[in-house]
């Protein structure tokens, strides 16, 4: 386990160089941050002298290598468009996306749970039915589509919720809700199906014919050996987890880090790009991470 | 036990969506506050550095300038409260005295010099720069409350363009530097910011000291949301009072809404389809003048803007001083255009590429593919390259265009001496244009202080471009606004919203 | 064969699928009107309008008057080519990797292996949105950066698969009787991996389709005048309230196309693969 843990922490220094490598390679050599910058009408003296005061003169290993030795030190660089440091202006960003990302996690496991023990335990029943339309839709309707739906359904056929924009907890509920169905469909999937296997297990029999209730029975001997397939959910979709977040914050005109990163991106605004680059990669591995420690406290097999 | 867990969520739903509608219902303290929504966010609150219309109309809520422009389009004093030319090319202004900035400071001619001086400086360009050289050459205080201001030439529009250069506080400046000034600006305008949340919200708080007196409106809200459905949802939902660039189909709409209305105004803002006439085949003015033959400009309009456009032959905007009302259009007429297009060695027409942004203007997507549709009808074959604006600026400004671009001219001096700047003018990057005679022209106008001889000029310019069809010209955009009834407000033509003008209905 | 297509499942998405290939193939000549056909006079007309000439609309038109049927289906094209080209791509680059790390373990295979832990752990929307901004929209551009995104699937599958045929008799005999490598990759532990890679094939051809789909809603796919399905919904955004059909139809097409894809590549696992579960 700790050697697990250790080679998590190993990937950490050795993702970050790839992708700011190749990130800043590709939006380095895509586009002239300056054009953006300038008023339409520069004189191509002042792109010049605007290229030259950026550092965009140079070589551009000269500029990774600039921008790694800062990046070190914890200096980031200042955003080109916002002009403020970079980190400061990802980190701004950040928690309306991951009170975002949090809300449709909880979501989803609220409804994802208690909807695939229910059908597992009720096989071939309607709810069980309702249960894999829930799985096998959730894992096929695009996110934009499905958020757009739902503006259509609850927010302009009957007015419940605002269609987008962030302020009250109601404003948060469509976004959560879109960006937390395709999570919720894998897990319910996932628990009916581990629920089905350990069901019929003999330990579970044995603890129902010792006349243990069967609500304990459930939760205590059935759904322990679920949590190991859910958290590996968790911990493999933490990747599409932005993805969905860049289509959702769109969608909602959600103010976030999803949309703020692909802004600066197409901006070449690099040293937000890297900002938002170095959190997203260190907020994947802390979840990895902590997928693995989950493990380790739940499956006590994984110890040895 | 699971029948409980799952209708839980779905009654926690319920009683959210209740909290919700308490929540916006308004109380008693919002009355004195008006929410503004824009597309996008300021990228910074520093006029050197962001010169985006909607920040700019952002930041002239924040500072003052030496002259403003009413919404009537009159220039009237303003920091400056008398000016003179004691020689053709130099301008003295008395500024006004008992000015603070939001900090308490005074306001004095060192901070009209440091401004001016800084928005115009060679060494490190701001992006205002090409907004201001050529115009103003240096500005020095003369004593504390009298500013001199040298130009390379006579300038006839050097008061209107004094209207678009804010003045900034030049001790909390240098005491700030300038990257925490642009997150914290220190400005004398009617408003002071009280928090940014980016790309959230803007709050500004009335400034009780400013010398015009306290605003009506105590705290303005700007609010950037991208997408003009949930913009117009925000506006219905009575979240937001102002909206911008509602969508001509939407008009109707907001027009039967007992709370809201709808402002109309001409822009300033003429849109054109350019064709790059430096390479085929668009170096064939025959070529040039088919496509304007094939393109139903009043039908366009119509059907894609709902009628709210204008439809223009001139580059200048119709509400801008030198439009020439006179000035008539080519025909539509697909059937010459064919024969043009056969004379110029095109009989078949020909595939070419038109750039243009997407979602920045009006209908921009749209009214694109309109466009290529018409052409397609004399054999033009169009590709579209159509990113996100700043994806499209980036390509259009490094110059990599060879056949025709999409695009607006907007004009913050109401004066067609910027779109002959912008778009003509060979020695201040005019897009691919060259004409020396029209040159000629355009520096005849700039150093003419009379009027009427000036509009005389222009005209005379706007017949040249029009002959020589470097464009597809096309229309006026039509700027619509929602508005809640709750405010009084009138649109301007200039795109900017004066929270200042702004009142309570009651 | 037949037996898979017996299943519900494996009808139902051999169906959507054969459909979809034979929009994308014949739309010339399925769609009712050209796809691209303006009028402006009938711009925004709801499903089975029909105009003065008795042209029939079934889905309505868009913002520009455009038949959006025809929309639809020629919107196939871009959804099946990108979702086959990807798969290809990643399918073969994904496999080729997966089963020579698999097995040679080694110093190269250890490296292979971080590298494929590297990437799962990468935003790689930025990284797609970083390279469209570099190398354009076009097809080859978006099924080169979705089968960057997919490949490390099949090589981790391909990999674990080969480790345990390593150790299966016929696979050890070999061994000792001499046969090359080449061989014994080509004989006998490509055979048994083909089947499992068709299925994870099939399930990714859904995967494929959403991304396209999605990076086409975010303006970055083809670009117009072709139609794509993710560009249509996107363009319907602003009509959301009085045009549902714009965004309605496309999506549904979507979804179809994932759901058929993921019906027969579960119905083809429980086919090629008993013992799984």
């Amino acid at each position: 386990m700790l050697r697990t843990i250790g080679s998590r922490l190993l990937q950490v220094p050795i993702a970050l160089l790839g992708m700011t490598l190749i990130v800043f390679l590709f939006v380095t050599a895509s586009g002239d941050p300056v054009l953006l910058l300038a008023d339409p009408g520069a004189s191509d003296a002042d792109l010049e002298a605007m290229r030259r005061e950026l550092g965009f003169d140079r070589p551009w290993i000269v500029q990774y290598l600039s921008f790694l030795g800062d990046a070190l030190t914890g200096d980031f660089g200042t955003s080109f468009r916002h002009r403020l440091p970079a980190m400061d202006f990802v980190l701004g960003q950040l928690p309306a996306t991951l009170e975002l990302a949090a809300a449709s996690l909880v979501i989803a496991t609220a409804i994802s749970i208690p909807l695939g023990i229910t059908a597992a335990r009720n096989k071939g029943k309607p709810i069980d039915l309702v249960a894999t339309m829930v799985a096998v839709l959730g894992q096929s309707m695009p996110v934009f589509w499905l958020g757009m739906l739902l503006i259509l359904a609850f927010a302009v056929a009957l007015p419940i919720f605002p269609v987008g924009g962030r302020g009250t907890l109601a404003h948060l509920v469509l976004p959560a809700v879109t960006l937390g169905w395709y999570f919720n469909a894998l897990i319910t999937r996932m628990v009916r199906s581990t629920m089905l296997e350990t069901l019929n297990q003999n330990y579970v029999r044995t603890a129902r014919a010792k006349g243990v209730p069967e609500r304990r029975v459930v939760m205590r001997h059935a759904f322990r050996n679920a949590q190991v397939p859910i958290i590996t959910v968790w911990g493999l979709q933490a990747g599409n987890l932005l993805t969905g977040t860049v289509v959702a914050e769109t969608v909602f005109s959600w103010p976030g880090l999803g949309r703020a990163s692909v802004a600066a991106v197409l901006a070449r605004d690099i040293p937000v790009v890297m900002a938002s680059v170095f959190v997203f990669t260190v907020i994947f591995l802390v979840i990895n991470l902590l997928v693995d420690l989950s493990y380790y406290l739940i499956d006590p097999r994984i110890r040895q | 036990m699971t029948m409980h867990t799952i209708r839980l969520p779905r009654a926690a739903l319920l009683s959210l969506g209740l909290a919700v509608s308490m929540a916006t219902a308004p109380a008693a303290w919002a009355q004195s506050t008006v929410t503004i929504a824009q597309g996008v966010d300021p990228d910074v609150l520093d006029p050197g550095h962001d010169t985006l219309i909607t920040s700019v109309s952002t930041m002239l809520n924040i500072y003052d300038t030496l002259v403003q422009r009413t919404g009537e389009g009159d220039l009237v004093p303003s920091l400056a409260t008398e000016w003179r030319f004691p020689e053709p090319t130099v301008m003295e202004l008395d500024l006004r005295q008992g000015v603070t900035f939001h900090d308490g400071s005074p306001f004095t001619a060192a901070d009209v010099v440091f401004s001016l001086n800084r928005y115009v400086r060679e060494e490190n360009p701001l992006s205002i720069r090409p907004q201001i050289a050529g115009i103003i050459d240096s500005a020095e205080a003369i004593d504390d409350h009298t500013v001199r201001i040298n130009m390379p030439t006579p300038q006839a529009t050097i008061v209107a363009n004094l209207a678009r250069y804010p003045i900034l506080s030049a001790s909390a400046f240098e005491e700030m530097g300038e990257d925490a000034y642009g997150q914290a600006p220190v400005g004398t305008g009617p408003y002071a910011l009280a928090q940014w949340d980016r790309n959230e919200q803007i709050v500004l708080e009335s400034y009780d000291e400013h010398w015009r007196g306290a605003a009506d409106v105590d705290r303005v809200v700007i609010r950037p949301i991208p997408e003009d459905f949930i913009r117009f949802a925000a506006l219905q939902a009575g979240e937001v009072d102002i909206i911008g660039n509602i969508a001509p189909e939407r008009v109707p709409e907001v027009e039967a809404d007992p709370d809201l209305r709808v402002e109309a105004v001409r822009s300033v803002r003429n849109m054109f389809v350019g064709m790059n006439p430096n390479v085929p085949p668009f170096d064939d003015i025959r070529v040039r003048r088919a496509m304007n033959h094939a393109v139903n400009v009043p039908a366009l309009v119509e059907a894609i803007l709902g009628g709210h456009g204008y439809p223009n032959a001139s580059p200048c905007s119709g509400a801008i001083f030198g439009y020439d009302p006179s000035i008539e259009p080519y025909a539509y007429d697909p059937e010459q255009a064919r024969e043009l297009l056969a004379e110029a060695g095109y009989p078949d027409g020909f595939t070419v590429t038109m750039w243009g942004p997407n979602g920045r203007y009006l209908k921009d997507r749209e009214m694109q593919e309109a466009i290529a549709g018409q052409l397609s009808a004399i054999g033009v074959r169009v590709e579209h390259h159509m990113p996100e604006w700043s994806e499209f600026i980036q390509h259009f400004l490094s110059g990599d265009i060879e056949g025709m671009y999409f695009i607006g001219t907007g004009n913050p001096i109401l004066d067609c001496e910027a779109t002959m700047g912008y778009r003509f003018d060979s020695r201040r990057g005019g897009d691919f244009y060259n004409r020396p005679e029209l040159d000629a022209l355009i520096d005849q106008q700039i150093q003419e202080l009379d009027p009427e001889r000036r509009e005389e000029i222009f005209a005379e310019i706007q017949a040249m471009i029009l002959e020589d069809a470097p464009w597809i010209f096309l229309y006026d955009q039509e700027d619509l606004y929602g508005v809640n009834n709750r405010i009084e407000w009138s649109a301007r033509s200039d795109e900017m919203i004066w929270a200042y003008d702004i009142q309570l209905a009651d | 064969m037949v037996s898979l297509l017996k299943t519900a499942k494996g009808a139902i998405g051999a169906t959507v699928l054969a459909i979809a290939v034979l929009a994308a193939l014949f739309a010339d000549v399925l769609a009712p009107l050209d796809p691209t056909l303006q009028n402006l006079l009938a711009r925004l007309r709801p499903p089975m309008w029909r105009d003065d000439a008795g042209q029939l609309y079934v889905l309505g038109t868009d913002a520009l008057g455009r038949d959006l049927l025809s929309r639809v289906i020629h919107g196939a094209r871009v959804s099946i080519m990108v979702a086959i080209g990807a798969v290809l791509v990643s399918g073969v680059i994904g496999t080729t990797i997966g089963l020579f790390a698999g097995y040679y373990r080694g110093m190269a295979s250890a490296i292979v292996m971080r590298f494929m832990d590297i990437q799962l752990s990468i935003p790689m929307i930025l990284f797609a949105i970083a390279w469209i901004a570099f190398f354009g929209a076009g097809l080859l551009s978006i099924i080169i950066v979705i089968s960057a995104w997919g490949w490390v699937q099949y090589a981790r599958l391909a990999r674990s698969i080969v480790l345990s045929l390593k150790e299966r008799e016929f696979v050890q005999a070999s061994v000792v009787l001499g046969a090359r490598d080449g061989r014994i990759i080509l004989g006998h532990i490509l055979p048994n991996l083909i089947s499992s890679m068709i299925v994870m094939a099939t399930l990714q051809l859904g995967e494929a389709v959403l991304l396209e789909s999605a990076l086409s809603f975010l303006g970055m796919g083809v670009g117009p005048p072709t139609a794509t399905w993710g560009s249509i919904v996107s363009d319907g955004r602003s009509y959301i309230d009085t045009a549902w059909w714009i965004v309605v139809f496309p999506g549904a097409a979507i979804t179809l196309l994932v759901l058929g894809a993921n019906f027969l590549g579960d119905a083809l696992r429980d086919h090629l693969d008993p013992h799984h579960n």
